[in-house]
């Protein structure tokens, strides 16, 4: 190896916790990778913290110290201090690799190896799956290694997706990132509740701006918008057990729901709104359901005995197909952007429910009859995902949310969460989360969530993903062979190749 | 009054009263000369431009019974050009030696032999010359008081005489003219034989145009009022508003005993410095010095490390290099009473360890 290149060398450890000496002219830095080459093959090691190191004892440090700041250090100054001051990078091996194979690491590199930095042609046997989702760039410390990373998009969006991260860190870069590079392909429907508004790009650049948008997103929102679909769903489209843990009901309210149900099918809530007689149900019980109606999803009676939503998004004259035509998008491999900014959350996670649903029981009947491994999977992304998945959320019973992250899975659907408070979910769905894609987090509590949950051991990544800037993540699923650092691309950067070639459409009048 | 105090009372007061004398020497063949403010030369920093070679020595017990004793002798060195550090091919920077020495009958008297063994065989040019590796139990340069030497410290002298070889070789092959040598230690002689090798040291040195010296951390010299002699000086030089300066002093003494071939000097080698030591130029080649300032600039420009400002740090380094650590004693213990066992001589061999181990097998309960 030549002797520029090196960065430092192996000088103990244990399996999983090694040291490196740096070398005094070296940087390395917190998320490095560094390689340490064996005889036939190499071992990739990532830096997860860093310390000093010294032939000094610590009392004469601090007294040097002191001198120093105190003025007394003139004329005074360290002989060899190449030598005896030095950087310690703490590292731990992630993947072997020799004979074009990925191995987990099961042997120590050896004793006083040189390391040198990562270099594109050590990650080629990271291979791209054949129907990929789009992550990024492999990321070495804060410098970007030119080897994109890849996961297999059926098996990760059918596993789940958790993204934690608190604000700022580039969340929704992500995420427009991902899709965009999903938008042309079939075989993945999605369904993408966005409380702010942010994907499709009603102002600066978004998922609208993709060459095949027209074709492949569907964009639902009651702004309007150029190319915007009002989404006002009928009342008849509307069934009570979509409401389940979305909106809580007593018992005696539950059964009346039933009661309801029963005697009007698809209009039931017209029923209940226009004090409808329900068999063996209290005036009182019809009153206050009519009330919760009201309040949760903003019905009223106009003077023309219309119902209608103060929000537009029920009706009982608009609106009979939105939930079929989204389900066709969804099951032709379009994806469907929900603009919920203007929702409540009961409203968005209702709407998310109503279409869920009937996804899932569309699905369980594909698989019943055999043809479930033809359709398109689907992956619903939701925000704040505590508010449906958290310990709080499932106490009060369970929801479709938690349906989907429990089971989804048989039926080729899947959930794709984001939350900035990893630990108010419980590790029985963390641990159902096969791929989370970590973006930086300073709560100590959050980060310590996630780590404990990670299909990887990430015991000693508390401070990379400390350190995690904006656009820096750690993607650690069952399906990578180890937890890769990536550098998410700005998303203007990353269309920009897909929109430059695109023509510019010139309307003209002729006369 | 607590007893603490009554004691610290009487040596403050014979602190106070303590007058800084002269230098004292009982050898007659040393010539004291008065302790005063003129003989303190300030050292002007050297340009650079010359090396300082560094040696040191260090040896530890593998094996001891009252009959034979097994050490493991390290020496190293290493030189300096100002601050940077030289490495020279010519040698590596130490070298180990196994000293096995004996007791045995000649006459009517106990002898100890030493045989030393290097650990490899290129060096066996730092060997001494066996016949000056027997030597009386009674020998009064290494006896305990009146009683007999300790065995052990005859292996400790073969290291002395090894560290003079090391000298001789690194004059001959690693340095050049100009350059300054430096051992750790006083150019005094002590024991039987080993003027013999600072001489062809010395001889070698002067053929190259090395410069020999040696410094000393401690010292047992005193002044005739009963303080030491360094702290005397350290003391004159403070009175005098030398405190934030480096200097030398000279003349201590004149010296005309053939085992010391030296004038010696004390120096501070750095203006935060709190030590003066002792440091000694090789007699023939100080005499054709104007001043010292060549050899003590040159010593001050390595004097100048944070950890230990006014001690030359490649002594440091040279100590450290030649230092055989606690964990390396251990290893070499277990392969020596292995191979011994494998020669069938364990039974004997433990017979000989248990004269003297009470005292640790106590330890171990």
């Amino acid at each position: 190896m030549a002797k520029l290149e090196v960065v430092g060398s192996l000088v103990r450890g244990k399996h999983g916790h090694l040291m490196i000496r740096q070398k005094s002219d070296a940087v390395i830095e917190l998320g490095d990778l560094l390689v340490a080459d064996n005889p036939d093959g190499h071992t990739l090691l990532q830096v997860f913290d860093l310390g000093y190191g010294s032939l000094i004892s610590t009392k004469s440090l601090e007294m040097i110290s002191g001198m120093m700041v105190e003025g007394y250090s003139t004329d005074l100054g360290f002989m060899d201090p190449n030598l005896r001051n030095y950087v310690i990078a703490e590292v731990k091996a992630v993947a072997q690799f020799s004979n074009g194979k990925i191995r987990i690491p099961k042997t120590l590199p050896r004793f006083l190896n040189e390391v040198r930095p990562v270099t594109s042609k050590d990650l080629e046997y990271i291979e791209k799956p054949e129907n990929p989702v789009y992550l990024g760039k492999i990321r070495s410390g804060s410098k970007i290694i030119d080897v994109d990373v890849n996961l297999a998009a059926e098996k990760a969006l059918t596993h789940h997706i958790l993204v934690p991260a608190t604000t700022g860190r580039g969340k929704s870069n992500l995420v427009k990132t991902m899709v965009w590079s999903l938008t042309t392909n079939s075989k993945v429907g999605l369904l993408i509740l966005d409380p702010h508004d942010e994907y499709y790009g009603r102002h600066g650049s978004g998922l609208k701006d993709h060459p095949e948008a027209s074709n492949y997103i569907s964009y639902y929102s009651p702004k309007t918008t150029p190319g915007s679909i009002m989404p006002v769903f009928h009342l008849s489209t509307v069934r009570f057990g979509h409401f389940r843990g979305i909106v809580e009901f007593t018992e005696a309210q539950s059964d009346a729901l039933h009661v309801a149900s029963n005697s009007y099918n698809e209009r039931w809530i017209e029923a209940i709104m226009r004090d409808e007689d329900l068999p063996g149900v209290q005036l009182i019980t019809r009153q206050v359901l009519k009330r919760r109606l009201t309040t949760s999803l903003g019905l009223f009676i106009d003077d023309n005995d219309d119902i209608q939503c103060r929000t537009g998004t029920f009706s009982n004259t608009r609106g009979e197909t939105t939930l079929l035509d989204i389900l066709k998008k969804l099951e032709s491999g379009g994806k469907v952007i929900i603009d919920t900014s203007l929702y409540s959350d009961q409203v968005e996670l209702l709407v998310g429910s109503i279409i869920i649903n009937e996804a899932l029981n569309k699905y369980k009947f594909y698989k019943q009859e055999g043809t479930l491994e033809e359709k398109p999977v689907l992956n619903v992304l939701i925000e704040e995902a505590p508010r449906v998945l958290g310990a709080e959320a499932m106490a009060s019973g369970s929801n479709i949310y938690g349906d989907v992250a429990r089971e989804g899975r048989k039926f080729r659907i899947g959930l794709t969460a984001i939350t900035q408070l990893t630990s108010l979910i419980p590790r029985t769905v963390l641990a159902n989360m096969n791929t989370k894609i970590i973006l930086g987090n300073e709560l100590k509590q959050e980060r310590e969530a996630i780590i404990t949950s990670a299909s990887q051991d990430l015991s000693m990544d508390d401070q990379n993903i400390a350190s995690l800037d904006v656009g820096e993540a750690i993607v650690s699923s069952n399906f990578t062979r180890f937890a890769i650092p990536i550098q998410i691309p700005l998303f203007e950067d990353y269309i920009k190749p897909f929109t430059e070639a695109k023509p510019s459409k010139k309307i003209g009048l002729v006369g | 009054m607590i007893h603490y105090e009554k004691i610290a009372l009487k040596c403050s007061e014979r602190l106070k009263k303590w007058s800084l004398g002269d230098p004292h020497f009982g050898d007659p063949r040393y010539f004291p000369k008065k302790l005063t403010l003129g003989n303190f030369t300030e050292i002007i920093h050297s340009d650079g431009g010359s090396r300082v070679c560094f040696v040191d020595g260090g040896n530890t017990e593998i094996l001891n019974t009252p009959s034979f004793v097994v050490h493991l002798t390290r020496v190293g060195y290493c030189i300096y050009e100002d601050t940077v550090k030289i490495e020279d091919n010519s040698m590596p920077p130490s070298v180990d030696f196994f000293t096995v020495a004996f007791a045995e009958q000649k006459g009517r008297g106990i002898y100890y032999s030493v045989e030393v063994t290097p650990a490899s065989e290129r060096f066996q040019q730092l060997l001494p010359d066996a016949e000056d590796l027997q030597f009386d139990s009674f020998d009064r340069t290494l006896m305990d008081g009146l009683n007999r030497a300790p065995l052990t410290k005859v292996a400790n002298m073969s290291r002395a005489f090894i560290e003079w070889r090391l000298a001789e070789e690194l004059c001959r092959s690693a340095l050049k003219g100009g350059d300054l040598l430096v051992r750790d230690g006083s150019l005094q002689t002590s024991v039987t034989g080993e003027s013999k090798y600072a001489n062809r040291a010395y001889g070698e040195a002067l053929r190259r145009g090395v410069l020999f010296s040696g410094l000393a951390k401690t010292s047992n010299l005193f002044t005739d009022s009963g303080m030491p002699l360094f702290s005397a000086i350290s003391i004159l030089a403070n009175r005098n508003e030398l405190n934030e300066k480096r200097w030398y002093y000279h003349p201590i003494v004149d010296i005309k005993a053939p085992d010391h071939k030296a004038v010696m000097l004390a120096v501070k080698l750095h203006p935060r410095s709190k030590h003066v030591f002792r440091f000694e130029i090789l007699d023939s080649q100080a005499g054709e010095m104007s001043d010292f300032n060549q050899v003590t600039g040159l010593l001050a420009s390595n004097a100048s490390d944070l950890t230990f400002p006014g001690y030359p740090y490649g002594l440091i380094e040279a100590d450290r290099i030649a230092r055989v650590r606690d964990e390396e004693i251990e290893p070499s213990r277990i392969q020596l009473l292995s191979a011994l066992s494998g020669l069938g001589s364990w039974s004997e061999l433990e017979a000989f360890i248990h004269a003297t181990d009470a005292h640790s097998v106590i330890d171990e309960i």
